[in-house]
């Protein structure tokens, strides 16, 4: 029994990690066409931004985090800006500029802490809830908790704001939005932070639980994308149920078969949806 | 036109080509006379791998630092001061390739590598230019592997005692449940585990391995704590993975002994979960200020002395490579001055016939029967424990006669995982 309990909650804790990774990316690519392949390393820095604030400039576990979400939409700002906004026209080009920035923020982690695989945050929620004999990791409560309020607070401003409904309108046709009005130029930095910044929040509230490295980006950017093409590209609710059945399938075969067939089987389950669900869960077909 | 404004000649031609040759040629002509004796340090000093490869190659430093001011390294007669030569392989095949080049450009005598990954991109650079080198795997050893040695620490040999201790101070424990990452160090430790808990009369409970991508330790946990293990062995599980494994062991209520390579992060395990934790953990690398050290690390020159000096020049930079790599350096220079010679075929038969002492005292070359190669310079081996947040040596193991003693169960557990060296590929 403790360990369906505990896999359970490790499987709702993956999900909403990944959930909030997953979005991001579903978010940039529904309003500028770009498959970010430095999504991850935005995660990643989000970690390492923790790290920093809460170890080495010793402020603690919160002021850390909000500087990790600041500092990734920092990031995607000057992405948006310097590099996608100049390849606008060119999406090739600017899935090639996304590796780049990729093995450049890699790169700067190295530079900047070194490959010690062994920068720890402390948890400000350390410790396990006692329920009977099962116990539950604050942090992990913690961390789906957060998740939970991004998204609820995400899906708010998407569906309730004129932002929102500049960037629905965006990814919907970029054209038509233009010709109502909307500023292309705006909104795609807008959604570009947003992105980042829920990037680096992920990677900030996983901080105290994962092995912080400068390649930790990669699995999980593999699991993003397998989970948007799963959920349907550029949908954020497919990319939340992707994440919740992608996560919840994942750890429960490492659990209880082995890690290494959980990444094979994720990736058969990526090809079978591509194979009898082109579009994925919550995609839309298109014409050709 | 053309003919009156080129004032160069052929005499000048020639005279340039000889310049240029003899500016390139002139290293050579420099080294030639240079008294010193190169060693290598080809470790990664970026990637996961750093954090063994840099307090290697800074304890390789101070090992030189200490060697030339106690008067260098005497080969036939002539002193000669020792430098360490660093280049970064990263753990990666390409570069580590690259800096073999370059070691053998630099006239570099011994190269130090960590073993694994590494040695399989050397093995035939090696074997062509001669390229004397040590490794902390024993497991790299293979009859086409000539140049190679294993003088200080023949991983995993010494777990099959580390078993046969838990079975000594915890005659009551049956169950024992194993995991590792997916990779060859992993395989090759966890089939020696096994065959040392099969020998030890251990239930093998769960045995399973991790992807090296894993980044949430908390199913590998939930599953290995499934099977009610009274011991849990982490293999040589990479020291950020053992600390997200034993800090899931401490969430996840498990009570009992942790087994584990090198516990090379054990100040954070302490703070991470709590003293009394940690207590009885079984692990193999001792500290250099344990007072225990100059009796047991005999074949180490003021052992406790280096570690200050290595705490002193790095601080808070040391861990077991620290002292692996400059105990390989050791045994070299042992055999260099009693070979009289650098030469790597003469090196390699003086040091067959009379074996150089080990970091831990007397040993023979060993390995033929597992390996296929009599490469390994065997010796006794401690067996640390943990206590109040410190590891102590509790004991010196004999790894060559445990192994003779239980030579089946490790033969059978190799086959298992295709490790023989009729099964390698």
């Amino acid at each position: 029994m403790q360990i369906l309990i505990d896999t359970l909650l490790n499987s709702a804790m993956a999900s909403a990690a990944t959930a909030l990774v997953a979005i991001g990316l579903a978010l940039v690519f529904g309003v500028m066409r770009v498959e970010n392949f430095a999504h991850g390393e935005l995660y990643m820095v989000g970690a390492y931004v923790t790290w920093y604030v809460s170890t080495v400039l010793q402020l603690t576990y919160f002021p850390a985090l909000v500087c990790a979400v600041l500092f990734t939409a920092l990031i995607g700002a000057v992405m948006e800006v310097a590099l996608f906004r100049r390849l606008r026209s060119n999406p090739v080009g600017c899935l090639i500029v996304t590796i780049g920035v990729l093995l450049v923020l890699q790169t700067a982690a190295v530079w900047f802490a070194g490959i010690n695989s062994t920068l720890l945050v402390e948890s400000p929620f350390p410790g396990a809830l006692r329920v009977s004999s099962f116990a539950l990791p604050w942090h992990r409560l913690f961390v789906i908790v957060a998740a939970i309020v991004l998204m609820l607070a995400l899906t708010w401003l998407l569906r309730r704001t004129m932002f929102g409904w500049a960037v629905r309108a965006m990814a919907q046709d970029r054209e038509a939005a233009s010709l109502q009005g909307i500023s292309i130029g705006t909104i795609s930095i807008a959604a570009m932070m947003l992105s980042a910044s829920l990037a680096g929040a992920a990677g900030g509230l996983m901080a105290p639980i994962v092995r912080i490295s400068p390649f930790m980006g990669q699995p999980v950017i593999i699991t993003a994308f397998i989970v948007i093409i799963m959920g349907g590209l550029g949908s954020m609710e497919g990319a939340i149920i992707a994440s919740i059945l992608y996560s919840t399938f994942f750890t429960f075969v490492s659990t209880y078969i082995d890690s290494t067939v959980a990444a094979i089987a994720g990736l058969c389950i990526m090809l079978a949806v591509l194979i009898f669900m082109p579009s994925g869960l919550m995609g839309r077909a298109e014409k050709v | 036109m053309l003919r009156s404004s080129s004032r160069l000649t052929r005499r000048h031609v020639l005279a340039a080509a000889g310049a240029t040759a003899s500016a390139l040629a002139m290293p050579n002509i420099v080294r030639a006379a240079d008294p010193k004796l190169r060693v290598g340090a080809l470790l990664p000093l970026t990637g996961d791998l750093a954090l063994w490869g840099v307090p290697g190659k800074n304890g390789a430093d101070v090992w030189a630092a200490r060697t030339n001011k106690a008067g260098g390294i005497v080969v036939d007669g002539v002193r000669h001061e020792v430098e360490v030569v660093a280049f970064d392989g990263a753990y990666i095949a390409e570069k580590t390739l690259q800096g073999a080049r370059s070691f053998i450009d630099q006239e570099v005598k011994y190269t130090m590598i960590i073993g694994g990954d590494d040695w399989s991109a050397l093995q035939d650079f090696s074997n062509r230019n001669k390229l004397l080198t040590s490794t902390l795997y024993v497991t790299d050893l293979n009859p086409d592997a000539k140049y190679l040695l294993a003088p200080v620490e023949v991983h995993p040999l010494y777990f099959g005692c580390g078993a046969e201790y838990l079975r000594k101070v915890e005659p009551k424990v049956k169950s024992v449940a194993l995991c590792a990452q997916d990779d060859l160090t992993g395989r090759v430790a966890l089939a020696y585990w096994r065959a040392g808990f099969d020998a030890h009369n251990f239930d093998i409970v769960k045995d399973e391995y991790f992807d090296l991508a894993t980044t949430d330790f908390a199913p590998v946990v939930s599953s290995l704590l499934a099977s009610k293990p009274e011991a849990v062995c982490l293999d040589t599980a990479y020291p950020s993975f053992a600390l997200l494994l034993v800090e899931q062991l401490y969430i996840q209520g498990f009570k009992g002994r942790i087994l584990h390579a090198g516990l090379e992060l054990l100040p954070d395990m302490v703070k991470r979960t709590s003293v009394e934790f940690m207590e009885g953990s079984i692990t193999f690398f001792p500290r250099f200020d344990d007072a225990a050290i100059s009796t047991s690390a005999v074949g180490f020159p003021d052992a406790t002395g280096f570690y200050q000096e290595v705490e002193k020049t790095y601080p808070g930079g040391w861990n077991n490579t620290s002292w692996e790599f400059p105990a390989c350096l050791e045994v070299w220079k042992r055999a260099v001055e009693a070979a009289n010679t650098t030469e790597p075929d003469a090196l390699l038969a003086s040091m067959k016939a009379n074996p150089p002492e080990h970091m831990f005292g007397p040993a023979k070359w060993w390995g033929e029967d597992l390996f296929g190669s009599n490469n390994a310079l065997v010796g006794a081996w401690p067996i640390v424990v943990v206590k109040s947040g410190k590891v102590d040596i509790v004991q010196m193991s004999n790894q060559a006669a445990w192994y003779e003693a239980h030579r089946d169960f490790v033969v059978k557990r190799f086959e298992e995982e295709q490790l023989m060296p009729n099964q390698r590929r």
